[in-house]
């Protein structure tokens, strides 16, 4: 055989190839990387800001045992992000559209570069908990907003 | 079983004058600066050391796929912050890693249970039907038998473009100083496993 089993790198090239063989990269998740250059786009990826409390007072706006809230939704031709900054300056509440397929998780990324990710649940919902004044919000490949302060 | 038969080599396995990494920093350029054939290019020339990355994180196929793109989609978004094209293997496995952990967690939360069962995710997680090499179907065979963590070990040992020890070490949390003497104990049961197949029978 081309591979020489009894040295290491030799063993190591023939588990190479093995694995090659066994778990092949599906061709769907190479098409699926490549389609980051098409859809990470950062123009592309890049959610408007659509609605803000702060801006335009809701007389909707709960106010109940959570207190005064902050509502934002931004939104791209992907997704739909709605967030509530909950009155504790701490909690944030949100929920993506549409729901897709796999695990999904919103990462908020602080100004200081610090990043916490907040899984949706099946029907698209996140709850995290962020102290930082200035975050954005970040679905990957899909979606990324414009930094917001509180 | 019978006789093995005869295997060719990558190409990166016998040439040792080309580095999968020699043109990474043209391909990060071009990239940036819309060309998509290069950033075609790119996810193929890092896809293998993702994908090692991604199998030893013990993951089943559909998260590796889903986990696979979200690493690239990251890499794209990070194209422009590049200061070391050469050194995306390291950073790209890492980012590899991040992905899957996150993934993990998110599972963890949604759907509350013990441990993940890494044993039954890295069992039978391949298709036994593209194995048109009966010495390799024989190698996975082995291969699958070791520990989950001789396995993690060895994927990202056989990921090209390769991995150093120092990043090894630091994907798996195992001391620099271990992996030489893993390597040795894993290939060394591995290639025990395997001496009855192999032509001569005196490895």
């Amino acid at each position: 055989m081309n591979f020489d089993p009894k040295t290491h790198n030799g063993l190591e090239a023939l588990l190479r190839d093995a694995l090659g063989a066994a778990e092949p990269i599906p061709a769907r998740a190479m098409d699926a990387a490549f389609s980051a250059f098409q859809l990470g786009m950062v123009d592309d990826l890049l959610a408007e800001l659509l609605y803000d409390s702060l801006v335009e007072p809701s007389p909707l706006l709960m106010r109940g045992s959570e207190g005064e809230a902050r509502l934002i939704t931004f939104a791209n031709d992907h997704l739909t992000l709605d967030v509530t900054f909950l009155a504790d300056r701490r909690t944030v509440v949100g929920s993506i559209t549409p729901l897709f397929e796999g695990a999904v998780e919103v990462e908020i990324e602080a100004e200081d570069g610090g990043r916490s990710f907040a899984p949706t649940d099946q029907y698209g919902r996140f709850r995290a908990e962020m102290a930082a004044d200035s975050v954005r919000f970040r679905v990957a490949g899909r979606l990324v907003t414009p930094w917001i302060s509180r | 079983m019978t006789r093995p038969v005869r295997t060719s080599p990558p190409p990166d396995a016998t040439d040792r004058e080309w580095k999968p990494t020699d043109d990474l920093p043209l391909l990060v350029l071009a990239a940036l600066e819309r060309d998509e054939a290069a950033w075609k290019q790119l996810v193929e020339r890092l896809s293998g050391v993702v994908w090692h990355t991604i199998g030893a994180c013990g993951l089943s196929s559909t998260d590796r796929d889903e986990v696979f793109a979200a690493t690239f989609f990251r890499l794209f978004e990070n194209l422009s912050h590049v200061r070391e094209p050469r050194a995306l293997p390291a950073w790209i496995a890492t980012t590899a890693r991040n992905e899957a952990h996150a993934l993990f967690r998110s599972k963890r939360r949604l759907v509350p249970t013990d441990d993940l069962p890494v044993r039954d995710l890295f069992a039978g997680d391949h298709d036994e039907s593209l194995l048109d090499n009966e010495l390799l179907g024989v190698v996975i065979a082995e291969f699958n038998k070791l520990s989950p963590k001789a396995q993690s070990l060895l994927r990202l040992l056989t990921a090209v473009p390769s991995l150093q020890y120092n990043e090894i070490s630091k994907l798996l949390d195992i001391p620099m100083g271990s992996i030489g003497p893993l390597r040795q104990r894993y290939l060394h049961q591995l290639r025990t496993a395997l001496v009855p197949y192999l032509s001569d029978g005196t490895l």
